[in-house]
């Protein structure tokens, strides 16, 4: 088991993930599942190192290179283990023996990762934001329309797809002609 | 350009609370946000809800604030308003690509072609992609866009342009600018024309979002040396008089820089009810006009049918606006009366058609 894992040969997705790259963060936008993650320069590096070709130990190796410090392995295994969860990996990847037991307080106790602990944070931002920033392919997927009053405002964000008697995929921030009761509840009546 | 004042809003009220935090958020080295945690929460919900917490976020980065909970959902959406803007540009390709297949060469306005001059993405939400087309192409740049197979909800094609109504769509046409967009070249108004289009959709909409302000500060700022200003004053009078005030708004509300412009004396003599009035707007949580559930909505379901009115009550900006009024000292309630009747006026014609 050891060594079919040392072996294994970690892979970035890449279909329906939108990227921006910050001075000290990358961003990634899956819109497939309408998640957004902020991964920290640990993390990304790990990640843009994961070409399918790499094993987890050369990873680990320029990993070292490239922060001019030592990366130990447990500390790329981590970063691995995060990104997987986020979906941001191919597949996701069992963590190799002792590492698989412990919590991530634990491993970074134990290891002393300080030196290189990945952080991959889910973006959630508040509702009022999005109602000023709708987007297609985000947030507007969770506009909610009710066809009876109280009619919730357009372009509010629902709290939970319970309250909604109808979700629009295609809802926009500016419908100022939609009528409550036509059709096609929620969605724009062109101008 | 010389350094500019600080803005007049008083810190002491939300609306000016929010004048100064914003104020100067849109330059590439925005100074620290200078702001008790406690007051910015209470200007937190205003803050998140007018799409200004990407600026905001701007200024508290470089607060000691930054690493605060308080600041964090400022970050949010700024991390999240900088991926938007990578969909925003696919999709602004997009429709220009399609569009031009149609042999329709739009005009982009506001979102983007304003967004360009941020010194970063996430600073600013996306919006609507709006599009200015020639009253003669709107009926085929409609057919165009909705015979593709993308979803066009975010597009806002206008027929012609109606915050410069008094140009010639050709003569805008003419001094518009192509700019590189990804693999693409998008048209772009003009920068005296959008700064026109950016101060009159503004005051037309109330001042209602301070976003917009930032908008005209950076258009403003950014322009280039050679700014025809006589240009941007020429045409219908009132209309050059509107914009100057805007500008003049921005000037005392957020800062902008009006040295070297020929505005300096309007901005010096604004009509005393046109800060005050900006900023109360400001400090209210209203739905913006586009999301307003339409009059007619009430015709089968009555309840709710009060608050709708008074969501309706324009403030002494939009109802001059609406009405073409002047801005002057005049006590603004005949505006707002003369606009509320004109609108009623314009329902009750489509009212057979509604009932049908």
């Amino acid at each position: 088991m050891k060594k079919r894992i040392g072996r294994l040969l970690p892979q970035a997705r890449e279909e329906g993930l939108i990227t921006s790259e910050l001075p000290d963060e990358v961003l990634v936008l899956d819109t497939g599942q309408n998640k957004a993650h902020c991964l920290n320069d640990f993390a990304s590096s790990v990640w843009k190192r994961c070409d399918g070709k790499t094993t987890v130990k050369e990873m680990t190796l320029l990993l070292g290179r490239d922060f001019q410090k030592g990366i130990t392995e447990e500390a790329v295994w981590l970063a691995l283990d995060r990104l997987g969860k986020a979906n941001l990996l191919t597949e996701r990847l069992p963590l190799p023996g002792e590492l698989s037991r412990l919590s991530r307080r634990e491993a970074v106790r134990k290891f002393g990762l300080a030196a290189g602990l990945a952080m991959v944070a889910s973006i959630v931002v508040p509702t009022e934001a999005m109602a000023a920033s709708c987007n297609i392919t985000t947030s507007c997927k969770h506009v909610c329309f009710a066809s009876n009053p109280p009619f919730p405002q357009i372009g509010r964000i629902c709290k939970s797809p319970g309250n909604c008697s109808q979700i629009s995929t295609t809802g926009s921030t500016n419908c100022a002609t939609w009528v409550s009761g036509q059709p096609h509840i929620g969605q724009c009546v062109p101008k | 350009m010389s350094t500019p004042g600080l803005p007049v809003g008083t810190p002491e009220t939300h609306g000016g609370l929010l004048a100064s935090t914003l104020a100067g958020s849109w330059r590439r080295h925005p100074s620290a946000v200078d702001i008790p945690v406690e007051r910015l929460k209470g200007i937190e919900p205003l803050l998140l809800h007018s799409g200004t917490a990407g600026l905001c976020w701007g200024r508290l980065r470089k607060s000691p604030l930054k690493s605060s909970s308080s600041a964090h959902p400022f970050h949010q959406t700024y991390r999240l308003q900088t991926l938007h803007a990578e969909i925003y540009d696919r999709q602004i390709e997009e429709a220009f690509r399609i569009l031009r297949a149609s042999g329709i060469d739009p005009i982009l306005g506001k979102g983007w072609a304003v967004a360009r001059h941020y010194p970063e993405r996430g600073l600013r939400p996306s919006g609507d992609i709006d599009l200015y087309v020639h009253p003669e192409q709107h009926a085929m740049a409609t057919a165009a866009l909705q015979g593709s197979s993308a979803p066009w909800d975010r597009v806002d094609l206008h027929s012609g342009i109606s915050h410069l109504r008094d140009r010639a769509f050709g003569d805008v046409y003419d001094r518009s600018q192509l700019v590189h967009l990804g693999n693409t070249e998008v048209r772009v108004f003009g920068p005296e024309d959008h700064l026109k289009l950016l101060c009159i959709h503004t005051l037309g909409h109330g001042a209602w979002r301070p976003l917009w302000f930032c908008d005209i500060s950076v258009a403003l700022e950014s322009r280039s040396p050679d700014f025809d200003w006589e240009y941007f004053l020429s045409g219908a009078p009132r209309r050059s008089d509107w914009a100057a005030c805007a500008i003049g708004l921005a000037h005392h509300l957020l800062g902008a820089d009006i040295d070297g412009t020929p505005l300096v004396n309007r901005t010096r003599q604004l009509p005393r009810w046109l800060v005050p009035t900006a900023l109360r707007q400001w400090e209210e949580i209203k739905t913006p006009h586009g999301r307003r559930t339409p009059m007619a909505a009430y015709l089968k379901s009555p309840t709710g049918i009060l608050q709708a009115l008074l969501l309706r009550w324009p403030n002494g900006i939009e109802a001059t606006v609406r009405v073409g009024g002047p801005f002057n000292e005049m006590p603004r309630l005949p505006f707002q009366v003369g606009e509320c009747v004109a609108r009623s006026a314009r329902f009750i014609a489509t009212l057979p058609k509604l009932l049908k």
